[in-house]
């Protein structure tokens, strides 16, 4: 876009683009000019004064990271006069630095450090000044000290960027400093711990606490990976010194991690980690060995395939795994023990999106990526908890918005996103499709869609007429949302010369909101990047491509299509079944005909709805073998414990929300033994030899069957339908007895079932452990609860004692629980949507009652 | 603006330019002026106390010079600018403040000490009771008695309020 321009750096003519600062062109041609307050990917402020360079015919220095490049500038960086200028800021700031080098972190990455040397600063002339400020090292992640503060205020610019605006220059004396509102620890102003702050400072006044004292920069291994917590799977690296994870980092300063991604992977070398198999004797879980282990599981699987069947056996995989694992353990299901029972925490996450995108688009590569996001002129969030799901495409959505693109948010919850936003849609919960099609209805009505792509693209127009005026009825009164608001989010969404993204929750949709999500892309035409679910686990997407869902083989073919069974039988060496299996829901409900199970690395006892019926089916089982890193909820039930590995020591893939397959590096040994071995060996032992030397040559299998993994594409439908259905609620009503709606959901500093964070520092800044209901003031003041008092919550499947949160950000009758608190799903219904056979209900109906007297806190 | 009238210490002036400064204009938007009018401000307040080096002198003209190569703003540069004008025109002053742990102008307190001249004193008193620090020694003079004491100001004590100077009617009590 921009022209192209010469200019003469250091002698050197260069052409760059117009329009850039002249430490960008120097850094172009190779010449680093000094700065500090600078920092590629900040805006800049001209702070520090370190990148002044003299400008022919100038009669004053020019500040480089500031000053515009012009055709024709002759830029000196090295003169005298620029050299002795640099000289005297860095010796001034020393004066007020009264660090060591010694033994600070930062040694050898110093930036202060590195001009001081290369300025030929052996020490500043000035007397240094102590500051005497206190060291803060009240919170379990980020050291703070500001007396090596050099003020250059790229952690504040950055924070309000990519983290919560919380930092600011406080006048305080004659000297600045950097503060927090009121001077509070971060912990107390709502601070992300998203340490990009830590990632950008200069030097060691902000610090990863894990670092201190284990490890010099120079003596740390760096392994490029990805995060395996959410979708977007963020690009990390992870900072080893002997085998000892010391901390995470990013390639460049400015890369976003959020606190589970920078801070949250100590769950991998915690002392509890598993690292030899168990085996349930006498009611107990006592250790054995790995050869006993198998042989057990071995004989066991194969004894209840010859009295009960193959279908009597069934698999569960979750979707931390990479694909290789995942695609293994499918095809151990499928080919070894002969079953489509496998399935995997697609099923409840993200299986209405999955199934939809490829009943409609014919492909489950749908997602636009992220960069879009970022780009786009209007964003409609639907469930803006993103946040605290993924927080990469919350900081993509706050980015777009500095950019002026517009908000819609469709949320009852006013959260941070729905803040920020033009419009907000405050809907009843559980209304989101309701709205959606009184905003498709509308535009119909108002003409705001694209008649052409409609014509020539869609086959059932007339039907999707009807249906939306049928659903239109009422609307107002049904969501909450008045006419005005509906019409104006209507023209957001019809304004056709736009780029206009949808971002939703497809763990917090219901089916038919998915439905009508779909419907508004094919209204408008936006069948291509229109689109951001946003996964709540990083290789959701890939668990689905291969084929962890009991309908559909390894790149969503359904299991019912011939061919492909052909293709996989011939590959396979073995028979296939041709009847899609059970769902995880259904193996894992009374009554079912599951009579041994494998999971793989999930724990229902935590992360699926119903916790009594879960554990009741568990228990009822013959045979459970668990797979984990830890003694999960659900391990401490099993037969069989196998000890599986960490992503920190896994290789493979994963393939994120935007459908990138990131690749993921072994940073340090495996503590037991990889996942993909025991399968393999497991799968030996019962007869089917399943023979890999590495994860590599199961990605080429993978590949031969995926022509999308294999730098082809997906195949992709050309005309499409709109997708009707009329399922009634996706919640349960409330009445008398049950008065609220309960919403269960991720929260910042613990992740789905818990079984990592909880053994990570970043979950003790989780208010009341991680342990809490979610309440509105005004819902809370009629009950007679304040914050932290303990209450009774219960729904007809049963009850728990929590403490109360007051929470602003919740609409009256609506209740908050942390979906990772094990507790939660106590009151969840696990009622089956039969076409897509995972949840029906989203929220559940409680009874909430104040077990202690007012004013008892326990808020400790 | 410093005033060209050379009734005040030159050191003090430029002590209090710069806190005013520093209290009103300078925004802390950028670093050399931030700092450097901090040390300046440090620097200048050693020396009004006697506690100057000679190389405060050269470190007041380096940062001088440089804040107003490298500041931001017009103001900072300014401000720069007088303390140089300062340093050169007044030189003596800050050298004698320095090396004599002497103000010239006889305003800074540290600098400074009171002393009762014998020979103006009419040995009346109200020096010693009017001082509240009780910094004051000596009788009143009563004929014939031999043994009474002249009066005199004990440094330790005095904190320089001023007060016995402008009480003295006689003149004797003096500043040094
Ligand atoms: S922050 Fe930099 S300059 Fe300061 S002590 Fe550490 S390494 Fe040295
Ligand atoms: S950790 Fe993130 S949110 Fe907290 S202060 Fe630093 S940049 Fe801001
Ligand atoms: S804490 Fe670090 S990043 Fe923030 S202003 Fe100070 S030196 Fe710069
Ligand atoms: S946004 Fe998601 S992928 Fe990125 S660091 Fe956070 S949890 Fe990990
Ligand atoms: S006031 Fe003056 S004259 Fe009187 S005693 Fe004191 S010094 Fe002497
Ligand atoms: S200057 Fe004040 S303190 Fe000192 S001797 Fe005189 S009256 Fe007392
Ligand atoms: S880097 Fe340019 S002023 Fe600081």
């Amino acid at each position: 876009m921009s022209q192209l321009i010469t200019l003469k750096i250091e002698g050197r003519e260069v052409t760059v683009p117009d329009g850039i600062t002249i430490i960008e062109a120097a850094t172009h041609t190779g010449i680093d000019i000094p700065h500090l307050c600078y920092c590629k990917g900040l805006e800049s402020t001209g702070a520090c004064r370190l990148c002044l360079v003299e400008l022919e015919g100038a009669k004053e220095l020019v500040v480089s990271c500031r000053r515009k490049v012009k055709s024709g500038m002759v830029v000196r960086t090295r003169t005298d006069r620029v050299l002795e200028a640099r000289r005297f800021v860095v010796e001034l700031i020393l004066s007020n630095h009264p660090g060591d080098c010694m033994s600070c972190e930062r040694n050898g990455t110093c930036e202060l450090q590195k001009y001081a040397y290369e300025l030929g600063i052996e020490k500043t002339r000035f007397t240094v000044k102590d500051l005497g400020y206190p060291v803060d090292t009240s919170n379990p992640l980020i050291e703070r000290n500001y007396n090596l503060c050099i003020l250059c205020g790229r952690c504040i610019r950055i924070c309000k960027t990519q983290g919560s605006d919380i930092l600011d220059f406080m006048q305080r004396g004659m000297v600045t400093k950097v503060t927090t509102p009121l001077d509070k620890p971060l912990q107390e102003v709502d601070c992300d711990f998203c340490g990009s702050c830590v990632a950008v400072c200069p030097v060691a006044a902000l610090l990863e606490r894990s670092r201190k004292f284990r490890g010099r920069e120079w003596e740390l291994n760096k392994t490029k990976t990805a995060c395996s917590y959410c979708g977007c799977s963020c690009d990390l690296l992870i900072n080893t010194k002997k085998g000892e994870i010391v901390k995470v980092t990013t390639e460049e300063k400015t890369d976003y991690l959020c606190a589970r991604g920078r801070f949250g992977w100590d769950y991998v070398q915690n002392g509890e980690r598993l690292k030899v198999p168990r085996i349930k004797r006498d009611g107990k879980l006592v250790e054995c060995t790995w050869d006993e282990a198998l042989d057990y599981v071995a004989r066991r699987l194969s004894k209840i395939k010859d009295t009960h069947g193959p279908h009597s056996l069934g698999g569960i995989v979750s979707a931390h795994h990479t694909n290789e694992v995942i695609y293994l353990f499918q095809r151990f299901m499928r080919a070894c023990l002969g079953t489509n029972n496998v399935d995997s925490s697609v099923r409840l996450l993200s299986y209405p999106a999955v199934a939809d995108f490829i009943e409609v688009f014919g492909t489950p590569d749908v997602a636009c990526s992220l960069a879009e996001i970022e780009e786009a002129d209007t964003l409609f969030i639907v469930h803006s908890d993103v946040d605290m799901s993924s927080p990469f495409v919350g900081v993509e959505i706050k980015r777009a918005s500095k950019r002026e693109a517009k908000l819609v948010t469709i949320d009852p919850r006013s959260t941070r996103v729905a803040e920020i936003s033009h419009l907000y849609l405050r809907l009843k919960p559980g209304t989101e499709a309701i709205l959606l099609n009184g905003i498709a209805h509308c535009m119909l009505e108002e003409g705001l869609y694209s008649r052409e792509f409609v014509e020539t693209k869609c086959s059932n127009m007339d039907q999707f007429k009807e249906f939306l005026t049928k659903q239109a009825r009422d609307v107002e009164r049904k969501t909450g949302v008045s006419k005005e608001s509906i019409a104006k989010a209507a023209r957001f969404y019809g304004e056709s010369d736009k780029k206009v993204v949808i971002i939703f929750s497809p763990e917090a949709s219901d089916i038919q909101s998915v439905h009508a999500i779909i419907n508004l892309l094919l209204l408008t035409g936006r069948v291509k990047g229109g689109v951001f679910p946003y996964m709540p686990l990083c290789n959701l997407r890939g668990a689905a491509d291969m084929g962890a869902l009991s309908e559909f083989y390894p790149g969503c073919k359904v299991v019912d299509d011939s061919t492909t069974r052909r293709k996989l039988e011939r590959i396979y060496g073995a028979a296939l079944p041709d009847k899609p299996g059970l769902s995880s829901l259904e193996m894992i409900q009374s009554g079912t005909t599951i009579s041994g199970l494998y999971i793989l690395g999930e724990n229902p006892v935590v992360s699926f709805p119903n916790t009594t019926e879960t554990v009741k089916a568990l228990t009822s089982l013959d045979f459970l073998v668990v797979q984990d890193i830890f003694l999960t909820e659900t391990a401490k039930l099993a037969d069989v414990v196998l000890p599986g590995i960490s992503f920190a020591e896994s290789s493979g893939t994963f393939t994120n929300s935007e459908g990138k397959v990131k690749v993921i590096n072994r940073a340090i040994d495996p503590l037991a033994r990889p996942d993909w071995k025991i399968i393999a060996e497991l799968s030996s032992k019962m007869g089917y030899p399943l023979d890999y030397d590495s994860e590599e040559k199961i990605m080429d299998e993978i590949k031969t069957l995926i022509p999308a993994y294999s730098g082809g594409s997906w195949d992709r439908k050309e005309r499409y339908s709109f997708i009707m259905a009329d399922m009634g609620r996706s919640y349960e009503t409330p009445d008398s007895t049950h008065p609220y709606l309960l919403m269960t959901g991720p929260t910042k500093f613990d992740f789905y079932d818990g079984s990592r964070t909880s053994r990570s520092r970043i979950s003790q800044l989780e208010p009341f452990q991680g342990e809490y209901l979610g309440i509105n003031p005004e819902d809370a003041k009629s009950l007679g609860i304040t914050e932290g008092s303990k209450v009774l919550v219960s729904s007809k499947r049963g009850s728990i004692t929590v403490a109360a949160k007051i929470d602003e950000s919740l609409p009256l009758g609506l209740v908050f629980m942390p979906a990772h608190f094990s507790g939660s799903n106590v009151l969840t219904t696990s009622d089956i949507e039969p076409t897509t056979r995972t949840r029906k209900i989203q929220l559940s109906a409680v009874a909430i009652s104040q077990l202690e007297e007012v004013g008892e806190v326990t808020n400790e | 603006m410093i005033p060209a009238v050379e009734e005040r210490c030159a050191v003090l002036e430029a002590l209090e330019y710069f806190r005013d400064f520093a209290q009103k204009e300078m925004c802390g938007r950028c670093l050399p002026c931030m700092l450097g009018t901090d040390r300046i401000i440090w620097i200048l307040d050693k020396i009004t106390r006697g506690e100057g080096i000679s190389q405060d002198m050269e470190f007041l003209r380096l940062i001088s010079s440089r804040v107003n190569e490298t500041a931001r703003c017009k103001k900072g540069r300014e401000a720069a600018q007088l303390l140089s004008d300062s340093l050169s025109s007044r030189e003596r002053e800050y050298w004698e403040h320095i090396e004599e742990k002497h103000c010239p102008k006889k305003s800074c307190k540290d600098l400074i000490s009171y002393r009762v001249v014998a020979e103006r004193c009419t040995r009346c008193g109200s020096c010693k009771s009017i001082c509240p620090e009780e910094a004051i020694l000596g009788d009143e003079y009563i004929p014939y008695l031999a043994d009474n004491r002249p009066y005199i100001i004990m440094e330790k004590k005095c904190t320089k309020c001023g007060l016995c100077l402008s009480t003295c009617e006689a003149d004797a009590i003096i500043l040094v």
